[in-house]
């Protein structure tokens, strides 16, 4: 992409915020959101809009490419005191609907989620995009962690709401057939859980605001060519989908997160295992394909205001990352598509950033992603930066 | 020495030497004196989906056996242009597909071909050790029972690919650059034009593949662009530059006295061979490829379709690259001549393949047309050269201007 066009888009995406600075305070409450409706005693509704626009470095060429993402527009609110829904969908793409569910209390420790909606794993990928860190998610919630789909849950806090559960079936993993690729193979019936903890929460010093939490996801795999594949920050692939799968798909993932004061500090493992049966030249099973990541985040959200009207702020933010893929067995490690020793591949990544809420409506985003990578088949690792810019503007 | 010491040190040494004498040698699965078993392991699945697209070139994921060596990880898939089939799967075996720098018998490639179209089903293997006999570049061969999973799938010509093992084993680096010509459309060596992708379609390289395109192709560019050249001191000075003409000459002139139908001067154009140009040099050299279109015709002409492959047109038109034709075409005949050295290896591989297996039903012909093409094929091999010395001698007698070429 052109130079010019990237300037006059950046320009652009500042002629956005500014306008958005001008034009709007951040309410003093919810109640007090000018985006949000009531119709008679019952009903409440929230308009949520959205948009981003992304410029980033394009590999190891000096080029940058922009990118217009996340326009979306979207309503939730409740109905009385016992039903909540959300709607949301892209202005454009081939799978634009995203979040369509309602969910009910049953009890006072009980409500039932469905229709299409996030599968309960990940404390980033189920965190929504207003409230990331960093202009993309990581990349195992990215790559490993299922996205939505449509599907029941039971959910609720106990305990003195110290203890979430989350469990529900899904139609799939959140990754369906692919017309390009239709021999590759994805998660079918999924069935997931997530608990999670707030084991201090009743103590007054900053521990109280300690997260943790244990997911696991389960499905069931047609035989095929696994989809599991790795991808660079900046969209090179580095492990690619080549080998057959059959049997089970199994997630497991850890989360933390704790938030003293202006500090905050997110990490979390995941690991996804695809098994193999039947899959080896004489039809017997080969160890099972593997990918695992992590990452620890740090943000540091700088006391003080900016500006007039103390609705600007600053965060400084850094986050180390590794996602990996391989598999046990025996033999050479190889990327014939039955092999027993996949090829093993890692890509290891720093990002160092800082994020200006220019108001609660508008924010920049400026990260610098340093990444290392030992791509499936090569015998050499590779490193650069990558430099990524979003302004995201949403209501 | 007393026996009892003798006995002791005798059998250390046999105890010694065993795992020597054990040992497999690759090399072997090229030897024609008898015929090779080789085992391919692929999941069922593979293997219909195989047979299902046998017109795909998709590789699958095979294990490759031989005596007691067997290779993990190779690449198989189907081959062949006329000889492509479902039937009885012509098979190209890939030993660095899925693992880089992989070998077996030096070479990374063999090809297992399914004698589909050649009757006599020897054709291919008795040209190649001809034209290896006569001291040029030629793959090596062997047959071959083949099974897929212990099921029999019939005999098979082991054939050596042209790679890399290939030219390090035949002139002692690997380092040159190597093109497969692939057949597209009817071509005599015409100049191609400016643009490298005419002959990135025709010439395929196999070397070399990972690096630009220019410094590649552009001496094979300039090869062709020389054959422009008016017939002349300004062709010849143009074309030794890019060209081993002597080479290019013995290579023709053998495939002259084998009646080849289908390669340098084919019914349909130039066809079957490679292009080699060693590491430093700017002049190519051409390899055999497929020669199951030889020995069909007893009486086909040296001179047949020579106009149809303007190199070699243009070079003939020389008076001493015409005489090394004849001499070469005249050494091809008396070297066939010898001991019935061309009359003994086509009985002699006919009887290796007859004793293979019992006859394949697969194939589309019947043992009884097998038997007469082997009855061909030897008929050819006895009379080819009195056939040809006739010729040669009629065409010394004529005026080079007037020499050629029907």
């Amino acid at each position: 992409m052109g130079a010019a066009v990237v300037t006059r888009r950046i320009v652009v995406s500042f002629a956005a915020v500014a306008l958005m600075s001008a034009v709007t305070v951040r309410p003093a409450s919810a109640e007090d959101d000018p985006f949000s409706f009531r119709l008679g005693d019952a009903i409440r509704l929230a308009l949520d809009a959205r948009m981003a626009i992304d410029v980033r470095g394009s590999g190891d060429s000096a080029d940058l490419n922009t990118d217009t993402t996340r326009r979306r527009i979207g309503v939730d609110g409740s109905i009385g005191k016992r039903v909540d829904f959300a709607i949301e969908r892209e202005l454009d793409g081939d799978h634009p609907w995203r979040d369509i569910y309602g969910d009910v209390r049953l009890q006072k420790t009980l409500r039932l989620r469905a229709g299409q909606f996030k599968v309960p794993f990940s404390l980033e990928e189920t965190t929504g995009v207003k409230h990331l860190d960093f202009v993309d998610r990581s990349l195992a919630a990215t790559q490993l962690a299922p996205g939505r789909d449509v599907g029941v849950m039971v959910h609720g806090r106990v305990w003195r709401k110290r203890f979430e559960y989350e469990g529900g079936v899904f139609r799939r993993d959140g990754d369906g057939p692919s017309l390009s690729h239709p021999e590759r193979t994805y998660g079918a019936t999924t069935t997931a859980g997530r608990l999670s903890m707030e084991p201090f929460a009743s103590a007054k010093r900053s521990i109280g605001d300690l997260h943790v939490a244990f997911a696991a996801t389960t499905s069931p795999l047609q035989e095929g060519i696994s989809n599991l594949r790795g991808r660079t920050a900046s969209g090179d692939r580095f492990f690619p989908a080549t080998y057959w799968a059959k049997g089970r798909r199994q997630r497991t993932g850890i989360e933390a997160r704790w938030r003293p004061g202006p500090f905050s500090v997110t990490a979390e493992y995941m690991r996804v295992v695809d098994q193999r049966r039947g899959q080896a030249l004489d039809g017997s099973d080969l160890a099972a394909l593997t990918a695992s990541g992590w990452y620890i985040a740090g943000v540091w959200r700088v006391p003080r205001a900016l500006g007039p009207g103390g609705h600007s702020r600053l965060e400084l933010t850094s986050r180390v990352e590794r996602l990996a893929f391989g598999s046990g067995g025996d033999g050479v490690m190889s990327l014939n598509p039955r092999s027993d020793r996949v090829v093993s591949a890692d890509d290891r990544a720093i990002t160092l950033g800082f994020n200006w809420w220019v108001t609660h409506y508008a924010k920049v985003l400026v990260n610098a992603v340093h990444e290392r990578v030992q791509p499936a088949g090569s015998s050499s690792s590779t490193a650069r930066w990558t430099p990524v810019f979003s302004v995201q503007l949403g209501l | 020495m007393s026996l009892k010491r003798s006995l002791l040190a005798l059998m250390a040494v046999l105890v010694l030497m065993t795992p020597v004498l054990a040992q497999t040698n690759e090399q072997d699965v090229f030897d024609s004196t008898q015929v090779q078993d080789i085992y391919l392991q692929m999941n069922a699945r593979d293997l219909i989906d195989l047979r299902e697209h046998w017109d795909s070139n998709t590789f699958y994921p095979a294990d490759f056996t031989y005596r007691d060596v067997r290779v993990r990880n190779i690449g198989v898939r189907s081959r062949g242009w006329g000889s492509r089939n479902g039937i009885k799967l012509g098979l190209r075996i890939d030993f660095n597909h899925y693992v880089s720098g992989q070998r077996f018998a030096d070479t990374a490639a063999i090809v297992l071909d399914n004698l589909w179209q050649d009757p006599s089903m020897v054709r291919e293997a008795v040209a190649m050790s001809f034209i290896a006999r006569m001291g040029e570049a030629a793959s090596r061969e062997s047959f071959a029972r083949v099974f897929i999973n212990g099921d029999f799938q019939g005999v098979y010509a082991v054939v050596e690919e042209p790679n890399t093992g290939y030219l390090k084993r035949r002139f002692g680096k690997d380092t040159g650059a190597l093109f497969e010509y692939h057949w597209v459309r009817t071509y005599d060596f015409s100049a191609l034009g400016d643009r490298l992708d005419e002959y990135e379609l025709l010439f395929e390289r196999r070397t070399h593949e990972s690096e630009s395109a220019a410094p590649v192709y552009e001496p094979l560019q300039a090869m062709i662009d020389a054959n422009s050249y008016p017939i002349g001191t300004a062709w010849r000075e143009r074309i030794e530059a890019y060209l081993d003409l002597p080479q290019m000459i013995r290579y023709a002139a053998i495939e002259a006295f084998l009646g080849e139908i289908d390669g340098f001067t084919g019914y349909a154009g130039v066809n079957n061979f490679y292009v080699y140009r060693p590491d430093g040099s700017t002049r190519h050299i051409f390899l055999p490829w497929d020669r199951d279109h030889t020995m069909w015709q007893l009486d086909i002409s040296i001179f047949e379709r020579v106009n149809g492959n303007r190199l070699l047109y243009n070079a003939l038109a020389h008076s001493d690259l015409r005489a090394l034709y004849l001499d070469t075409i005249e050494r091809c005949a008396k070297s066939a001549l010898e001991d019935k050295w061309l009359e003994a290896q086509a009985s002699r591989l006919a009887a290796l393949v007859d004793s293979a297996a019992p006859f394949d039903t697969r194939l589309p012909y019947a043992k009884e047309k097998h038997d007469g093409d082997v009855a061909n094929v030897i008929d050819f091999a006895q009379r080819r050269s009195s056939f040809v010395l006739k010729e040669v001698a009629a065409a010394r007698k004529t005026s080079a201007s007037a020499a050629r070429v029907r």
